[in-house]
């Protein structure tokens, strides 16, 4: 299989934008007060945008502490050929 | 004190930690309603603004239920003024509740991720020549784009067949793609006990095609499966 055929694990910014996808825009809706819906706007495309400045920070952040603490609960992305 | 909700599991599994810290490092508690138990914190607005940070924190403590159970994640910032207004909600809802964690038992949510958006679609830069032949590049280049669309839409559906087949995801759940979308993605239910033979199913079927880029996210909690809208 060509090394080109998946991408690697380790795109961190993916797996940022995975998590803010999920976190801000799934989950069970069970309160009327949620306050981050705006009108049905794409949470995933408004989040990137709030939150691009902030994400190389939190990355040096993140890899900070997997340095520090190599079982830390950041997302994994699974590279199907590498586990 | 407003209750900050991060997700909803079983009655009788484990509480939290008494160490486990939730978004803005509020101590994260167990708050109990017929049959069902929530985890929750104080916070002392009504209002949480999003942040990355919170967003991770708020994601951790439901990693932290997964630990235990299954959960029903909540989506972020979902805040009830007070514990007895939680309760009140979670014993209102408590059938559809039931019903979402009975769907996700025992299994998490991988994301399918396929990337289109460095292919080549379309030749060269735009033709200065004339006004028709820049329209004709721009129509090549929107058909292009199209196949493009397409062949990642067809590798999407294989991926599916190809799990479904092998009896490793419960069920799937299509993504929209937006328009000008660089990728397409689905999100997979997939039984804890099934999540090697799922990657192993998904490295299989990509290995056929090597015109995609195929990301495999997870595991997470089944948020995408846990999305229904409030009654």
């Amino acid at each position: 299989m060509s090394d080109d055929a998946l991408e690697l694990s380790g795109d961190d910014r993916l797996v940022l934008g995975d998590l803010l996808n999920h976190v801000l825009d799934k989950g069970i809706v069970i309160s009327g007060d949620i306050t981050i819906s705006v009108a049905d706007i794409d949470l995933i495309r408004v989040g990137l945008g709030i939150y691009i400045t902030a994400i190389q920070s939190e990355l040096d952040h993140a890899a900070a502490q997997e340095r520090a603490t190599p079982d830390a609960h950041v997302p994994v992305l699974h590279h199907p050929r590498g586990l | 004190m407003p209750t900050y909700l991060y997700c909803i599991i079983p009655a009788g599994c484990d509480p939290p930690d008494g160490s486990r810290r939730g978004v803005d490092d509020a101590p994260v508690r167990e708050l109990s309603a017929k049959g069902l138990a929530a985890w929750v914190s104080d916070t002392p607005e009504m209002i949480v603004a999003p942040s990355v940070a919170r967003a991770r924190a708020h994601d951790n403590v439901v990693r932290d239920a997964m630990s235990r159970a299954t959960p029903v994640p909540a989506r972020f910032g979902q805040v009830l003024a007070t514990d007895a207004a939680a309760a009140d909600l979670l014993a209102q809802r408590r059938d559809s509740l039931l019903e979402s964690l009975a769907l996700v038992t025992g299994c998490v949510e991988m994301t399918v991720r396929i990337l289109f958006g460095s292919q080549r679609a379309g030749a060269g830069p735009a033709p200065r020549e004339s006004g028709r032949a820049y329209l004709h590049w721009v129509r090549e280049r929107q058909q292009a784009r199209q196949s493009v669309a397409d062949q990642a839409e067809f590798l999407r559906a294989a991926l599916a067949r190809a799990v479904e087949d092998a009896g490793v995801v419960r069920e799937i759940r299509w993504a929209r793609v937006a328009p000008g979308a660089q990728s397409v993605e689905s999100a997979h239910l997939v039984p804890r006990t099934l999540l090697v033979r799922h990657r192993d199913v998904v490295r299989a079927a990509v290995e056929r095609d090597h015109r995609m880029k195929v990301m495999l996210s997870g595991p997470w909690a089944p948020y995408t499966f846990c999305a229904a809208s409030r009654e």
